[in-house]
């Protein structure tokens, strides 16, 4: 039980907090990016502003295409690309940097969605005002979309925080990097209880409080 | 002066391998300052050419022109322009649920290149000529329709618009808050002097408000002209389908073949002048005897028209004596034929889609706008 106690004081808090810089780089990384693409991915389908079928498909061949792989074998794909960029894949960063490129096409589905949910009458009534599409972007469709946007995100971060314990698993620390090297290679089963404990109460926190934001937007 | 021209305008879509020609070679202007209508069941091409005036929806051929200038390419900022010019409301009056009534006629402020500071004067400015100043920092979703279509109104009219598209929008609501809108809507007309483009299928709201009417069959007009003169004097078959559905003149088909032998006629007379004289005259002297099965009068803006279905019966003769001296006394005379008239059931139904809701339209509005003669 000691042993447990100064594993847990030793290791804990610098995994929580490579996890969290981890999970929050590529949430935000996703969030930026896959907002683009999913504007890009709409605009071009949308009949009412730019319908480009040829640039839609192109888009949507490329998300596909990293969605279609589970984040497992992404990951490891993405070993000699991280290694170009950053030297050493086996560190947070490398991590986040994975992370941030499988959210960045999670991400551009669920902002579409939540884009392709809006209804179109809406859209004519705005592009009817005389207003450039950036603002109508930025004035009807985005808080038109926010609710949905915002749970998009809160899936995202859930989602991420799994991920992350994937990157752990080879090398790029973390809660989950933790759990394999005390909880699974050293049957440390008390440190395995408190990290499924904490991750249960921070994914029910991030829950609520996103459930909650959502709805005060909601109106 | 037409303010609105469309030249031979005709819109095409193609979907799943089909072409569909919404709107087939339309031609029509647009006088200044009048309430100009277009009715026609669902599906006849209403939504998609009234789009085609502010180029929400781009001709396949034809020309659009506005104020007599050629804007049918327009591209960019200048159809931006443009649509500052035109104010567009719908049936679903399409606010934005996220932001508040304010907010959304800022909208439209901000596209007109207002003034920050000047956006709160406008916005209180327009929303106290729609009544709802008041509601200036409430969510559109506690809003009732009639509210929620007023502050449409207010954003379409945010950039001093000269003319004002009304996408069926009426349709949406209650008799009460129809007549609200239509008063407001021809206050509007009358003391901005904007010009405005109606589309309905309501009949009811076709005869309150509009100057002149186009009906609309399968993408083309077929019938234009003084909103009284059409629907008094019907010639097209869709109008009078329209004005039958609305009036109610139809004689119940399961009745027909119970009717006594005879020839049954469909009258119809400036509601002004009164008929029952004529017809009890006519009988007399004719020795025949005239049934009415149907009578209905209906004001359309401040005339009237009168319709009735009568069923003459007695020697052949004097049938034919008695209908002649009826048809000169009447300006619409048609015989209707018996079996039709016990089918004529089955042919509305098939013969278009909304049927149902044109006869709810004119069900929901017999009893308010109409005395039976």
């Amino acid at each position: 039980m000691n042993s447990t106690q100064e594993i847990l004081v030793e290791n804990l808090p610098k995994a929580l907090a490579d996890t969290a810089y981890m999970v929050l780089v590529s949430t935000l990384i996703g969030v930026v990016l896959g907002t683009l693409i999913a504007l890009l991915l709409y605009l071009t389908e949308n009949q009412l502003f730019r319908p480009s079928p040829v640039v839609n498909a192109i888009i949507g061949f490329v998300v596909n295409a990293i969605r279609s792989l589970p984040f497992l074998i992404l990951m490891v794909v993405l070993i000699p690309v991280v290694q170009i960029i950053i030297g050493d894949p086996y560190t947070p960063t490398g991590g986040a940097i994975s992370l941030s490129i499988a959210a960045v096409p999670y991400f551009a589905r669920i902002a579409e969605s939540a884009f392709a949910e809006i209804d179109p009458g809406l859209l004519e009534a705005a592009i009817s005002t005389g207003a450039p599409t950036r603002q109508i972007i930025t004035d009807a469709i985005f808080p038109q979309a926010l609710p949905s946007f915002i749970r998009g995100i809160v899936l995202t971060i859930i989602s991420l925080i799994g991920y992350s314990a994937m990157v752990g698993t080879i090398g790029a620390g973390g809660i989950g990097d933790m759990a394999i090297q005390y909880g699974y290679n050293r049957y440390e089963t008390g440190v395995l209880v408190v990290i499924v404990v904490i991750l249960i109460i921070i994914v029910q926190i991030i829950q609520w409080v996103g459930d909650w934001i959502a709805r005060k937007v909601t109106h | 002066m037409s303010v609105i021209e469309l030249r031979d305008v005709s819109v095409t879509f193609h979907e799943r391998r089909q072409t569909i020609e919404a709107v087939k070679h339309v031609s029509l202007t647009v006088e200044k300052g009048e309430i100009f209508g277009i009715v026609g069941f669902s599906g006849a091409g209403k939504s998609t050419l009234v789009r085609v005036i502010n180029l929400l929806q781009r001709p396949t051929s034809g020309r659009l022109l506005l104020d007599g200038a050629d804007i049918t390419d327009a591209k960019g900022s200048q159809l931006r322009d443009i649509r500052k010019r035109i104010g567009f409301i719908f049936q679903g009056f399409n606010l934005i649920s996220n932001v508040t009534v304010g907010r959304n006629v800022q909208f439209a402020l901000k596209a007109g290149g207002w003034e920050k500071s000047d956006w709160d004067r406008r916005t209180r400015e327009l929303l106290r000529l729609v009544g709802l100043e008041n509601k200036i920092d409430t969510y559109p979703s506690s809003l009732s329709g009639g509210q929620k279509q007023r502050v449409a109104i207010a954003r379409a009219l945010a950039n001093k618009p000269e003319i004002l598209l009304c996408d069926e929008a009426t349709s949406a609501l209650d008799l009460e808050t129809t007549e609200e809108i239509l008063d407001l809507l021809q206050r509007i007309n009358r003391e901005l002097g904007i010009t405005i483009v109606f589309i309905t299928h309501q009949l009811d709201v076709a005869k309150q408000v509009f100057d002149r009417v186009a009906v609309m069959e399968n993408g083309s007009v077929v019938e234009l002209g003084d909103t009284f003169d059409v629907f008094s004097a019907p010639k097209h078959a869709t109008t009078r389908s329209l004005v039958e559905r609305y009036l109610g003149i139809a004689v119940p088909p399961q009745l027909v073949p119970s009717l006594p032998a005879g020839q049954i006629v469909e009258l119809r007379y400036k509601g002004d002048a009164a008929l029952e004289p004529l017809i009890s005259e006519v009988a007399k002297r004719h020795g025949v005897s005239i049934n009415v099965l149907h009578a209905n009068v209906s004001y359309f803006g401040p005339h009237a028209i009168g319709i009735l279905i009568v069923l003459v019966s007695g020697g052949d003769a004097a049938v034919n004596a008695a209908l002649d001296e009826l048809k000169s006394h009447v300006f619409g005379f048609r015989k209707l034929d018996r079996t039709a008239l016990a089918q004529i059931h089955d042919a509305d139904g098939a013969d278009n889609e909304d049927g149902t809701d044109a006869d709810d339209a004119g069900n929901e509005n017999r009893g308010e706008k109409e005395t039976n003669a």
